[in-house]
């Protein structure tokens, strides 16, 4: 990095100033870290309340998670090597275990599944931004482009998305971890210090053991931040350090899994949800949001040279199919490019009354009108009847139908369920599912792919016959169907139902009414 | 009166800001209550929420509607207009059956000897892997059960390209044969669905000219109906060539029934292309063609009388915008299918609207229980309907403009305009444009840096 990003670097954080090298009469300092972080974590705690207020239930599925969980308690602690329900054999256990770990304890100590679902991601997201403000305040040297960056990761729907519904019971934390661990690599390369290599070795590690793609996630970031801004053999020694550090922690989890799975559990998993570098479809697909991070980017390489910034937007763009992470790095990418912005705009020189610094003033008032904005905006999109950040999959519908198959069906019974309350219903019935992905992955992209396919055509199916013969493809006959009514999801897409499939079962003679209530019907086979 | 530049920039402000409010409001809002298409956003509200409360007024049978798609870049687009679906609505006004599994849906016939079973036409655009790398549609008929979503297909063949080769309309011969109007090749084929043979072909070229009707070959006729019919005692095939203004009837023999076609090339006063002919035959007040004339927005009825075409009568209202479907049901009334105004209507004998379900783009709709299309309809002068026309002096202010441009302008500004666009929204997006224009060039006018292009190419001699 070169010229004014130097700059940028190299001075301390001294006060709230986006002034950078202009000269001019500084104004009274605005605030300290508690208050520009406050404002990162004041919207933050907006979405929160957004989430949870249009939430009534977690947004999309964490059920075989919360499986995961009891399975752990179940083996007293130890690893399980299948999780049953979920397909007729079972799926094998091979994810990152400390979440999961996290989750056990909290259900061990009387935690309800669903509530855990959808509280306990807040933690890990608002956890989250406290090194993402450190990480563009430290960048910047400048306290308000970590809040902005922070107020940008609170309220971007994707990142809510993704991380305040009930996944986020793992992916919260991860994320966490790893802007930790990306913030920690930053100060090995600029200070050299000792405490970040132990801190980004302790967080690398948390991150892969709790989601290897925010693992990678930081591998990215650490090679990026290394060849572009450090380069040297020390900067490399450190950085191999957090590396084998991490993966050191990690080992025994990693030992487990070879033993138990074999190697090829990893590969198997790799090629599903996108895939390593499934980014370039995304970029493929043409002008979006997701180019926002590259816009940005290229703005500071032209004006700044600043290159890890490309670099980082570049691959994180290319390398994960996930939107989410170029939008972690868009929120840092941007707070700069405001304070870049700011710094140029000789109109804000001074104070203002009270003799606050101009800059610093506007930059709080722009965060405070952007987070209104972002949470009028996130409660627009959360309230819409297609919902399309926080779906829930379960209704109370749902749950009281789950607590009668609970109770009225033989423990070995199996079920086929239409809709996404499947992800859900082995974890909330103990009751097994023959059709659905979830967890799939571990065996292989073939079996994965066959379930997934499986699972929305059957939920997509408005026959009997249909039922039966996507049925068919997978695991066979089930003892029992499971039939949302009006309105469900599929993979988070809604899906409206006016009756037919319930009309279609209704006149076969091999299935017969067990269940119904206003949201589900259930038949039995009657052979 | 020469304004302070600063109150002339507070002034500009203002009228960018609450024309942008405005629009934002209006388009948000409408997006929150499914509220883009034309009239009562019930049906589409439905669609979206899976309620099952009546959302049209009842009727004594079952209506079933196809819809066309507006979304001509992708097929991916979520509003109402953009979604095509099957959809039937029961008696009592409930949706009774929905699927949007296909790309578009186009005929839809009742099967005869069931209760709820139809047959439709649907196109699904392809993938370029399926299609040699190129771009292709699956043109196809399938057979659904509308009470228990049973399915059949029927027959199918993919053609290439998609904008104007999705076919529209195939017409029952009997339980094997079906006559297909082959958009994409321009002509028409008997096909026996058992030996997957075709048994008849006759190609609009062996009686028209390509220098007539639509660019040859891309969209030459656009022929989008047909119909097996019995004149006078013979078997022909009637078909409406919608780009050559007209309705031919076609002798098994490949020619066409002298004195028989409807319309001429460019005749707009007569047809100006046309959909969904249906016709009556002598026994029924006929013979008479009851045809939705859709870029003279309205539909109108014309009956042979001495050998000759004679209007019969004529129908439409002020919302009527490029109507694709008429049918005359066996009481008198008749159905007709609005795609630019977003809805399907029963007219009664008195011309008035009885029955409305508003819903986006229909392409054609089938009342059950009433036979195919007209099957079970007499004539306009045997059943003296009177007609009704749209008055413009007597209309809204944005009728009476659309009334004096050209159809074909007005029809496709309706095509494309979103809904959600009122007449506050209209004035916001006509404030919005002209106040950053002015506001732009006031700014310009007042710096002091002046912006010039010069050519980065000289030509000098040597």
């Amino acid at each position: 990095m070169t010229g004014d990003a130097d700059a940028l670097r190299e001075s301390p954080i001294e006060d709230d100033s986006i002034a950078g090298g202009c000269e001019h009469r500084r104004g009274r300092r605005l605030g300290g870290d508690r208050l520009w972080l406050g404002t990162g974590i004041g919207a933050g705690l907006l979405a929160v309340a957004v989430y949870l207020a249009t939430n009534p239930y977690p947004a999309y599925g964490a059920g075989l998670y919360v499986q995961i969980a009891r399975e752990i308690v179940a083996h007293g602690y130890g690893l399980p090597a299948r999780i049953p329900g979920y397909t007729a054999a079972g799926v094998p256990f091979s994810y990152p275990p400390l979440q999961f770990y996290v989750l056990a304890v909290l259900l061990d100590l009387g935690g309800d599944p669903i509530t855990v679902a959808r509280l306990l991601p807040s933690v890990g997201f608002l956890a989250a931004l406290v090194p993402t403000y450190l990480l563009a305040r430290d960048y910047a040297n400048s306290r308000p482009a970590g809040a902005a960056a922070s107020v940008a990761v609170a309220l971007n729907p994707q990142l809510v998305q993704w991380h305040l519904s009930a996944g986020g019971v793992v992916r919260a934390f991860a994320l966490c971890y790893a802007l930790a661990a990306i913030y920690a690599g930053f100060r090995i390369f600029e200070t050299r210090s000792r405490r970040a290599v132990v801190a980004g070795l302790v967080a690398f590690a948390a991150t892969l053991l709790s989601h290897p793609t925010y693992a990678l996630f930081v591998v990215v970031s650490y090679l990026l931040l290394w060849a572009v801004r450090d380069r040297s053999r020390r900067g490399f020694a450190l950085g191999t350090v957090v590396g084998l550090g991490g993966l050191a922690l990690a080992t025994p989890w990693l030992a487990w899994t070879a033993a138990t799975h074999g190697l090829d559990v990893f590969w198997a998993a790799a090629g599903t949800h996108g895939g390593v570098g499934g980014g370039l479809a995304t970029l493929l697909d043409g002008a979006s949001f997701t180019l926002l991070p590259l816009v940005g980017a290229a703005y500071l390489l032209v004006v700044r040279r600043d290159w890890f910034l490309a670099c980082w937007a570049a691959a994180t763009e290319s390398v994960f199919a996930q939107p989410r992470f170029a939008f972690t790095v868009g929120s840092v990418v941007w707070g700069v490019v405001g304070v870049d912005v700011a710094r140029r705009a000789s109109a804000l020189d001074g104070t203002v009354p009270g003799g606050f610094d101009r800059r610093a003033a506007l930059a709080a008032v722009v965060l405070v009108a952007g987070s209104a904005a972002g949470g009028t905006y996130l409660v627009h999109e959360t309230t819409l009847a297609s919902d399309p950040s926080t779906p829930a999959f379960l209704d109370d519908d749902a749950v009281d139908a789950m607590a009668w198959a609970a109770e009225q069906t033989p423990p070995d019974a199996t079920f086929v369920v239409l809709g996404d309350a499947a992800e859900w219903f082995p974890a909330l019935t103990d009751r097994t599912i023959l059709i659905g992905p979830w967890g799939v992955e571990w065996r292989g992209t073939a079996a994965y792919d066959r379930q997934l396919d499986a699972y929305e055509s059957v939920s997509r199916c408005r026959s009997v016959d249909c039922v039966e013969s996507v049925a068919s493809t997978v695991d066979g006959s089930s003892d029992y169907v499971y039939l949302p009514k009006r309105t469900y999801t599929v993979r988070g897409e809604a899906v409206a139902e006016f009756g037919t499939l319930e009309r279609s079962f209704e006149r076969s003679a091999a299935w017969e009414r067990a269940y119904e209530n206003d949201g589900v019907v259930v038949f039995r086979a009657t052979e | 009166m020469n304004l302070p530049k600063r109150t002339v920039r507070l002034l500009l402000a203002a009228t960018v800001l609450a024309s942008t409010a405005t629009l934002v409001v209006g388009y948000v809002e409408a997006e929150r209550t499914s509220d883009r298409v034309t009239g009562s956003p019930a049906v589409e509200q439905a669609f979206r929420t899976g309620a099952r409360s009546p959302v049209v007024p009842p009727r004594a049978a079952m209506t079933v509607v196809a819809t066309d798609s507006n979304a001509f870049v992708s097929d991916e687009r979520a509003a109402p207009r953009a979604q095509a679906e099957l959809v039937a609505f029961a008696p009592d006004g409930r949706v009774y059956y929905y699927e949007n599994d296909h790309t578009r849906y186009w005929d839809v016939d009742p099967v005869p000897g069931t209760e709820a079973t139809v047959e439709f036409v649907f196109a699904d655009h392809l993938d370029p892997e399926d299609c040699d790398g190129s771009v292709c549609t699956r043109n196809g008929v399938e057979r659904v059960n509308l009470t228990t979503g049973e399915r059949t297909e029927v027959f199918s063949r993919v053609t290439p390209g998609k904008h104007s080769t999705r076919w529209h309309d195939v017409d029952r011969i009997d339980g094997d044969r079906l006559l297909v109007a082959d958009i994409a090749r321009d002509r028409v084929f008997v096909v026996n669905t058992t030996t997957e043979l075709v048994t008849w072909e006759w190609d609009a070229r062996a009686a028209f000219d390509v220098a007539s009707g639509g660019p040859y070959p891309d969209d030459w006729t656009h022929l989008n109906d047909v119909e097996f019919v019995t004149v006078d005692g013979r078997e022909a095939v009637m078909v409406s060539l919608r780009n050559q203004d007209q309705v031919v009837f076609v002798a098994l023999d490949g020619g066409l029934l002298e004195g028989w076609t409807l319309g001429s090339d460019g005749d707009h006063g007569t047809l100006y292309e046309q959909h969904n002919p249906d016709y009556v035959p002598a026994e029924r007040g006929g013979p008479a063609l009851l045809v939705a004339d859709s870029e003279n927005g309205r539909v109108v009825e014309y009956r042979r009388e001495d050998g000759r075409w004679v209007e019969s009568w004529t129908w439409s209202d002020e919302r009527l915008r490029w109507p694709r479907d008429a049918d005359r049901l066996p009481n008198g009334h008749t159905l007709v299918t609005d795609s630019n105004g977003d809805r399907v209507i029963e007219v009664d004998r008195e011309g008035e609207v009885v029955w409305t379900a508003s819903i986006g783009f229909p392409y054609e709709a089938e009342r059950l229980g009433t036979g195919d299309e007209s099957a079970g309809g007499e004539s306009a002068a045997a059943l003296g309907l009177p007609d009704r026309r749209f008055d413009p002096a007597t209309a809204s202010l944005p009728a009476r403009v659309a009334a004096v441009l050209p159809p074909t302008v007005v029809n496709a500004v309706a095509y494309l305009f979103p809904r959600w666009v009122g007449l506050h929204e209209g004035v916001a997006l006509v404030a919005l444009t002209a106040g950053a224009l002015r506001w732009a060039t006031l700014e310009y006018r007042w710096s002091d840096r002046r912006l010039s292009i010069d050519s980065p190419v000289r030509i000098e001699r040597r």
